[in-house]
């Protein structure tokens, strides 16, 4: 038999091709905590050099330890009365980075304190914040042929849906539809704002968001039915207004079965006389809410004035006294990031405390909610 | 808060003596890393019980064994260290303890990958 022989390309472009995928794809980041760990080390002979790699090493294990820790244990027991047990460890953590806050000997033995900067697995990274997203286009496309009471109820699932977004736990949006024509619009139409007395603020943290939403029609036929079908599907595309990363797109389609006609008759059995988007809109809602799950809610610094900075993120996004964010300076080893402590909350502001006396937080770095 | 917002709280024991190490401050660090183990392990049998297999054979009417095995296998994660302390001289107690949030999170993870 004759084999079907591919270029030899064509396995490397594949998997070029996947690896592009995976890295689009890739959630932004998954949420990041301080750990403060200690670890301790025996004296030999007065080796403090030894010694405090060893109280290092078990700092950072314990660290570690704080992310994942597999725990497996094994006991027996017999009437011969023999007991044998056995338990093991492994510990899985990510370190980003870390840094000793605290090393001294006491007595025989060496003492060091580090905090670390750990990552949590993705399935625990929900902060159960409310973000914003700012949706500045939707267009709404309904095939030649259906008839202009698809494309009313089209259109009025969108206002509809729009409404029980806006009290979602997850995010809050805001309708900014009527300040941008195009999709691809970075800022918004003055003369618009001027008109309907909306302040074109520009967004400080959160998402824009731009969509689609198509409505089509189907045909499947069968051995005895012929279906005719809506077929609708909404599509959202998210941008981090902050680092202009684009997040995963939200993509549901539904499929509303309209008419059945059986093969070889003029008679239609109708199954709807008017369409219902809800169940589309519920389901974007389910992936806006999956998709978000996961993502780190991000503050601008607005304010610097001594220790204290004001951040773009308040009440309505969920914000309370004692939470913590997060500012990074990648490269700069050991003073690799600042925490901050929220301590009073406005409704669109919070001002936060910076828990380390360096480095300091530069104006319009991102800060990112830690669990 | 209510009894389920309570923390699990683990706690485990080693002596000092029976530990490998050249002198008593190794012995005591291994002592403490042991009890430590012993006290996750308490940890992880709270949090996702214990898989109790026995086994008893009777011939005649005359028992001839009885065997009973106890495992456990699963995630810790965000244990944290409430106190290390000899409460006797050969001996170590170390406590842990984990939020009841971060057990219900765990609980929903896939099972501990085996490992040997």
């Amino acid at each position: 038999m004759k084999m079907l022989r591919l270029p030899s390309f064509i396995p490397v472009l594949l998997m070029a091709l996947a690896l592009v995928a995976c890295a689009v794809q890739r959630p932004a980041e998954a949420a990041t905590r301080v750990v403060k760990a200690q670890g301790t080390a025996a004296m030999v002979g007065n080796d403090t050099t030894a010694a405090r790699k060893g109280a290092l090493a078990e700092a950072l294990y314990d660290a570690a330890g704080r992310t994942n820790m597999s725990v497996r244990g094994a006991s027996h027991l017999s009437t011969q009365g023999v007991a044998t047990e056995e338990t093991t460890m492994l510990v899985q953590g990510k370190i980003k980075d870390y840094q000793v806050v605290d090393e001294r000997r006491e007595g025989n033995r060496y003492v060091v304190v580090i905090e670390a900067l750990i990552d949590n697995a993705e399935e625990s990274c929900k902060t159960g914040r409310r973000f914003d997203l700012e949706l500045r286009h939707m267009r709404v496309r309904v095939a030649p042929g259906l008839s202009g009471h698809t494309q009313r109820m089209a259109d009025d699932s969108v206002a509809r849906a729009l409404e029980t977004m806006q009290d979602n736990a997850m995010f809050r949006i805001e309708d900014r539809r009527s300040l941008y024509s195009r999709p691809d619009q970075s800022s918004p139409n003055s003369y618009m704002s001027i008109m309907q007395g909306v302040a074109p603020a520009a967004m400080i943290g959160g998402y824009t968001m731009t969509g689609d939403m198509v409505v089509e029609r189907t045909r499947r036929d069968n051995i005895a039915l012929n279906t005719v079908s809506i077929k609708a599907s909404v599509t959202l595309r998210l941008q981090d207004v902050l680092t202009g990363q684009s997040a995963p797109t939200v993509q549901k389609t539904i499929d509303i079965p309209v008419k059945h006609r059986i093969w070889g008759t003029d008679n239609d059995i109708i199954e709807l006389e008017s369409v219902n988007f809800a169940p589309l809109w519920e389901k974007v809602i389910d992936g806006l809410e999956e998709m978000l799950g996961c993502q780190p809610l991000r503050a601008r610094v607005m304010e610097v004035s001594a220790q204290n900075v004001r951040l773009s993120v308040g009440n309505r996004n969920g914000i309370k006294a004692g939470d913590y964010f997060l500012v990074e300076f990648p490269g700069q080893k050991g003073q690799g990031w600042q925490l901050m402590v929220i301590e009073s909350t406005g409704n669109s502001t919070s001002v936060a405390r910076m828990m380390k006396k360096t480095p300091n937080v530069p104006l319009n770095a991102t800060a990112v909610l830690m669990q | 808060m209510s009894a389920s917002d309570a923390p699990y709280r683990g706690i485990g024991y080693a002596t000092v003596s029976n530990q490998p190490g050249k002198t008593l401050a190794q012995k005591q660090l291994m002592a403490i890393r042991a009890s430590r183990l012993m006290a996750m392990r308490d940890l992880a049998e709270k949090i996702h019980g214990l898989n109790i297999d026995a086994y008893t054979s009777v011939a005649e009417g005359t028992m001839l064994n009885d065997s009973l095995r106890g495992g456990v296998m699963g995630l810790v994660r965000g244990a944290r260290v409430v106190s290390i302390t000899p409460t006797r001289s050969n001996v170590y107690e170390t406590i842990l303890e984990v939020d009841a949030g971060e057990v219900s999170a765990t609980r929903g993870l896939p099972r501990a990958p085996a490992y040997r």
